[in-house]
């Protein structure tokens, strides 16, 4: 920021912060035309501090110095047509400086208003024109401007103040040529800035477009405001309208902090400190002042020496937690790597020590302390496409992958997105990242590890019970059906046979076989329940339901009519829902049960009864109630199992696969 | 309803604020405690409500929407409310609801010291007393002692805030101590003014402070624009009610902005 930029400052922000002070001074509020000056005050003085700010950025473009300048313009006149208005209505009596600040309120205004309604849609947001063609556009605009400034401030009128004013120079004949000259300019030219808007909104796409968005928002708060004065109270509509009025700069503020415009973090931050900083030292100088003067026996010399003292003391380490809580407001902790390391520490405590929730609680850590926008885990090894945990809004752009390493070996990758505007990670974001990273490495290489395991349980369960359904087959369809057709032979040769002694040995063989197919079918009966194969999966669990009916307890069935699943996920079911149902029928005391099973992404498996809950169940039954077995039965094909009670009933609800794994 | 079993099983933290369970006793000692700290407040809201419903002293308007009234009685009562709900479902109080009442009581015994006419102090004393029974009977005390984290929205604006509000309670304490005879001198309305403005003073800057209370913010920002709109609308001074008004719209927009930055992650 030059010192030119600082200078031309002066006119708004000195002449608003002067004018709200002589007015306050002068108890002008209530004269007719003072609902004004709030409005062209925070004009004066919102507008000239925006551009500052945008001026300050050491690598400012020409077309962003330009858009500056434009604020900095509007600004400037607006502090000049306010100050110019309340000197003319507190004036007294008429003099050179009541006839020089009516001939500036009544024209001045015109670049300061006009030029936010012309010239800033036509530059915004990257001060540069959407194409050739536009510069007439702006032309016409700088012209219109001039043309109607000398046009209103020619024209015959008197202001009426604490007396009535008349303008010292006027010719109704010039000013109405110059005006209508002028507006004749500037509504094509404020036609072609909406214009400008709109083909900027449907041109651009992603963070260029939202620039625009906030930018119109405000602009449109502002003229609704402004059309809606009229059917406003007051105080109400004035202080609407300041608020709008002062939305405009915030809004490319805004552009400028949350969506990179200009890469002007350093220089926002800075601002914000050092306007933070002087507002606390004057609240607080004041406020030191007014309770000492408010003691018996003050002086004021004294007073104000030791507010100044006490200001002057904390200055410097004031201003040092300042820096520190805007940084946070923009970075997060990230200038604090203990403070992150604690908030990690106590998510974890918080998490329970479960290794299974490490990855999100690295990832919100990383999204919450360091304000950045997304955060994913990806477990290495891992053959699912989804990620192991995700925090914050995952955006379009590339993320940095940074890698967890344990013992030299990558267990898990940790994707994170910059901040809006950023390219990259900043330097002191990835060393952080980097800290929480290694910290939580060994937990996640736990975690790999035991999805491994789980992986290979599950390969297990499935290999034992496809070997277990191949076996019961060849059992059945070989061995027992031999076994079957040999004892049809004995019992024909029985048949067959007339010598007693004959008979009786094939009775001995016959029986033996009989014996021999009763334990195959014990022996398949055990490999897997004979209902699967012989009924299928929903009649067999509809078989199951059927088993438990009886007086009194009314037994409700809905199993989806076609559910399938994989063979060792069919077992898992069935004894599932064996063991729930017979929980129901030996210790709820229930009346009422009923099982579901429902089949869409996954198998979903309920039962349900209304009887006297676990708590009274364990009482009497003294066990566990199969629990555990259900639940592993769950874990082991890759599912999950949750049971709900209370004394009003209980609800098994298992969660499973269609085939082994699939569920993660 | 208990969950008994999930897959994975999670295991609890031990380290988190469970509630305690309460019992009838103490139930009972907190009802008391509690009936005897509200029924001032909550009676003089109903007067002063119905006073401005049906216009009696229509001259003090200003007063019963504000520091004699409205003001005074959110002030007093949301704390209180909000620490014997925590002790009646046996959780601990929130800290912001504990010192919102400290910072009640003790700007209540300044001004009253400072202006002991009107029965200011016994008004006061009944508040310290019954305020003390609340906080006795509570099965867990809020936490007091906590973190200190500037925000550099919020303190520029407490202290601007601070700067118009404790000169203007200066004034009112000065007003008070002159209202010698007449109705000023039986109802400390002046009194009441510098006790809520000091009460926001300190409620901004706790706020500014202290992220763990960081909540009272939305209770100063919400009052600073009522009493900056009735001073507006009724005939107060402008420059200090927009002012005022200025001061609340600034704090909820520094309020907003930091719970954004949170939520926004």
């Amino acid at each position: 920021m030059t010192l030119g930029a600082a200078l031309a400052a002066v006119p708004g922000i000195g002449g608003g912060l002067l004018a709200l002070a002589l007015a306050a001074a002068n108890e002008a509020w209530d004269l007719a035309v003072a609902g004004q000056v709030p409005v062209d005050a925070v004009v004066a003085i919102a507008y000239p501090m925006t551009a500052l700010v945008v001026l300050s950025s050491p690598g400012l473009r020409r077309g962003g110095r330009s858009l500056a300048w434009i604020l900095m313009l509007a600004g400037g006149c607006s502090g000049i047509v306010t100050l110019s208005t309340v000197v003319a209505q507190v004036a007294t009596e008429p003099s050179t400086t009541t006839d020089i600040a009516l001939m500036l309120l009544s024209s001045v205004w015109v670049p300061g208003f006009l030029s936010l309604l012309t010239l800033v849609p036509l530059f915004y947001p990257d001060g540069l024109l959407p194409g050739r063609l536009w510069r007439l556009a702006a032309l016409a605009a700088a012209v219109g401007l001039a043309l109607v400034t000398v046009g209103v401030g020619l024209y015959p009128e008197s202001f009426e103040g604490r007396i009535r004013l008349t303008k010292p120079v006027s010719n109704l004949g010039v000013a109405q040529t110059f005006t209508y000259a002028g507006a004749a300019m500037l509504l094509p030219a404020f036609l072609a800035a909406l214009g400008s808007l709109v083909v900027r909104l449907v041109r651009t796409r992603g963070l260029a477009r939202r620039q625009v968005v906030v930018f119109l928002a405000a602009a449109g708060l502002l003229v609704a405001v402004t059309v809606a004065q009229g059917s406003l109270p007051s105080p109400v509509g004035i202080v609407a309208q300041a608020l709008a009025a002062a939305l405009v700069p915030v809004a490319i503020g805004v552009a400028i902090t949350r969506h990179g415009l200009y890469d002007l973090d350093v220089a926002v931050r800075r601002s914000i400190v050092a306007a933070s900083l002087g507002t606390c030292l004057a609240g607080g100088y004041l406020t030191l002042f007014a309770v000492l003067q408010a003691l018996p026996r003050h002086e004021s010399a004294l007073s104000a020496a030791v507010a100044a003292g006490f200001t002057g003391a904390i200055m410097q380490p004031l201003a040092k937690r300042l820096t520190a809580g805007v940084d946070r407001m923009f970075y997060g902790d990230r200038a604090d790597p203990f403070a992150v390391a604690s908030a990690l520490a106590t998510s974890l405590t918080d998490a329970g020590l479960d290794v299974a929730r490490v990855p999100q609680v690295l990832c919100d850590t990383v999204v919450e302390t360091l304000r950045l926008p997304a955060a994913r885990v990806w477990l290495a090894g891992d053959s699912s496409d989804r990620p192991v945990a995700t925090a914050g809004a995952v955006g379009h752009g590339p993320p940095v992958q940074l890698e967890l390493r344990h013992r030299g070996e990558v267990v898990a990758a940790l994707d994170v997105w910059p901040r809006a505007g950023e390219q990259t990670l900043h330097p002191r974001d990835e060393v952080v990242v980097r800290g929480l990273a290694d910290q939580v490495a060994p937990a996640v290489a736990a975690v790999q590890l035991h999805r491994q395991l789980q992986r290979s349980r599950e390969a297990l369960v499935a290999a034992r019970e496809d070997e277990r359904l191949q076996l019961r087959r060849d059992l059945h369809d070989g061995l027992g059906a031999t076994l079957a057709g040999l004892r049809l032979q004995v019992e024909t040769a029985q048949d067959l046979s007339d010598q007693p002694d004959v008979e009786h040995l094939l009775g001995s063989a016959g029986d033996g076989v009989a014996q021999a197919v009763a334990e195959v079918r014990a022996i398949t009966d055990g490999l897997r329940p004979a209902a699967l194969d012989e009924l299928g999966l929903a009649r067999a669990l509809s078989a199951l339901a059927d088993r438990v009916r009886a007086p009194g307890l009314e037994v409700e069935v809905d199993i989806a009519e076609h559910v399938s699943a994989a063979p060792a996920v069919e077992v898992a079911l069935h004894r599932i829902a064996a063991e729930a149902l017979a929980n129901v029928v030996r210790h709820s005391a229930a009346r009422r049960v009923s099982l579901r099973v429902r089949d869409g992404r996954h198998v979903e498996l309920e039962v349900s009864d209304d009887g006297v809950g676990l708590g009274a169940a364990t009482t009497t039954a003294g066990s566990g109630l199969g629990l555990a077995s259900m639940r592993q039965r769950a874990e082991e094909v890759g599912g999950t199992l949750e049971v709900r009670t209370s004394d009003s009933g209980t609800t098994v609800h298992a969660l499973l696969p269609h085939a082994v794994g699939d569920l993660r | 309803m208990t969950t008994h079993t999930t897959t994975p099983s999670p295991v609890h933290s031990t380290t988190g604020s469970t509630p305690r369970p309460v019992g009838r006793g103490r139930r009972s000692l907190l009802a008391l405690a509690g009936l005897l700290a509200c029924a001032v407040p909550v009676v003089f809201t109903i007067n002063i409500t119905r006073m401005l419903v049906t216009g009696i002293d229509t001259d003090h308007r200003f007063h019963q929407l504000t520091g004699q009234g409205e003001i005074l009685f959110a002030l007093w009562l949301v704390p209180l409310l909000a620490l014997l709900r925590a002790g009646w479902q046996g959780r601990r109080p929130g800290t912001a609801a504990g010192w919102a009442h400290l910072v009640l009581v003790a700007a209540g015994a300044g001004c009253a010291v400072a202006a002991p006419g009107g029965g200011a102090p016994l008004l006061v004393g009944l508040i310290v007393v019954t305020g003390s029974f609340v906080w006795a009977a509570l099965p867990l005390r809020p936490r007091l002692r906590v973190g200190v984290q500037v925000d550099p929205l919020l303190v520029p604006v407490a202290l601007a805030a601070s700067a118009v509000l404790l000169p203007y309670a200066v004034d009112q304490i000065a007003l008070q101590n002159a209202a010698t005879t007449g109705y000023h001198s039986q109802n400390p309305h002046f009194f009441d003014m510098a006790w809520i403005s000091v009460v926001l003073a300190a409620y901004a800057l706790l706020a500014g402070l202290v992220p763990a209370v960081r909540v009272l913010a939305t209770g100063f920002a919400v009052a600073m624009a009522w009493l900056g709109t009735a001073g507006l609308a009724l005939g107060e001074s402008t420059a200090w009610s927009l002012t005022v008004l200025a001061c609340g719209v600034l704090a909820a927009g520094a309020s907003v902005v930091g719970r954004g930055r949170t939520a926004r992650n």
